[in-house]
């Protein structure tokens, strides 16, 4: 054979084994993305749930802990207090009775009744991970774009995030209640509903 | 057989370079962005279709006269049935299906077009002289 037409097809294994790669880095999340229980300090006997949005304390909140808490992801730990990360920034909300749970390392214990729980949605190889969640009113859910090409949050009441590129979250909070559906603006074969009970 | 590792060679190397040519395409809009393993997936089945396509009109029916035509054939199959699989798949709105499907025909026939015309006896059986 040819060894042109020989090296030619040697180089388009070549190239199309690295575009493969190149094109391929997304199915795995980048690093310090992953977040794991055994990630949190067992001193602070932490439980984490949905992916570090919403992190309770077994221990007991002071405002000297509150100084040590990291604003990186596995993020601050608040007993009873609803806990929001975006990104690698968390913040806690005060429960609107303004009351802290008793220590406990349950969720349903620990959380007061006022207290909204965010939920975490990861937006991953062209399609939502929850394409349907229920959540209650009030609740806030974060959308993440773990993908690397842009998507978008848009549907039913007033749901609508814009063009989201690859990291970039966006957050909406559910004040009624009802079903709301959404939809990938770019990808229509990217659907899910949120029902708001 | 050298014949054919050729054919299947050069079909190869017009879809490696109409997928680069996509790729290119594909980072223009948001509304072009595809999954991560729709290029692998085009280098994959393209040269296949490309070669099923030559096979049918060109080994079998004997179409191709011209290294235009055998382009248009390499060209226009996969281009037809990757993206009437996009279209199955739903992933993108119709309107960009549509639109791809005749961008993904000129993007494998630019390349394809000059690569038959080079290696026009690779592709068309063309008779040998005869000797007196």
């Amino acid at each position: 054979m040819n060894i042109k037409i020989i090296s030619i097809i040697v180089g388009l294994i070549v190239v199309g084994g690295g575009m493969y790669l190149l094109f391929n880095r997304d199915a795995s999340a980048p690093a310090g993305e992953e977040y794991s229980e055994q990630a949190l300090d067992p001193v602070r006997g932490c439980t984490m749930t949905d992916q570090c949005v919403l992190l309770l304390c077994s221990g007991p909140f002071n405002a000297e802990y509150a100084k040590t808490l990291p604003t990186e992801p596995p993020c601050a730990v608040y007993a009873g207090y609803q806990v929001q990360c975006l990104q690698n920034l968390c913040t806690a909300v005060k429960p609107a009775n303004g009351q802290v749970a008793p220590p406990s390392t349950n969720l349903e214990q620990t959380a007061p009744a006022t207290v909204f729980v965010t939920h975490a949605v990861a937006i991953q190889n062209f399609a939502f991970a929850q394409s349907a969640l229920t959540v209650k009113k009030g609740d806030t859910v974060v959308w993440t774009n773990k993908d690397s090409a842009p998507h978008t949050v848009t549907g039913d009441g007033g749901l609508d995030s814009g063009t989201l590129s690859g990291g970039q979250t966006y957050s909406f909070t559910f004040a009624t209640a009802g079903t709301f559906s959404y939809k990938c603006n770019f990808h229509p074969s990217m659907a899910g509903k949120v029902i708001v009970q | 057989m050298t014949l054919w590792a050729k054919r299947i060679g050069l079909i190869l190397l017009v879809i490696v370079l109409g997928t680069v040519i996509d790729y290119v395409v594909h980072q223009m809009d948001p509304a072009f962005s595809v999954p991560s393993n729709y290029f692998p997936h085009k280098i994959f089945y393209g040269p296949l279709w490309g070669f099923v396509g030559y096979l049918v009109f060109g080994a079998w029916f004997k179409l191709l006269k011209t290294p235009f035509w055998v382009a248009f054939t390499i060209a226009a199959v996969p281009a037809v049935l990757l993206q009437t699989m996009y279209f199955i798949q739903g992933h993108q709105q119709l309107w960009v299906v549509f639109f791809f499907l005749v961008a993904h025909f000129f993007m494998f026939l630019l390349p394809g077009y000059f690569i038959c015309k080079k290696y026009v006896s690779v592709f068309l059986d063309t008779p040998a002289p005869r000797v007196p």
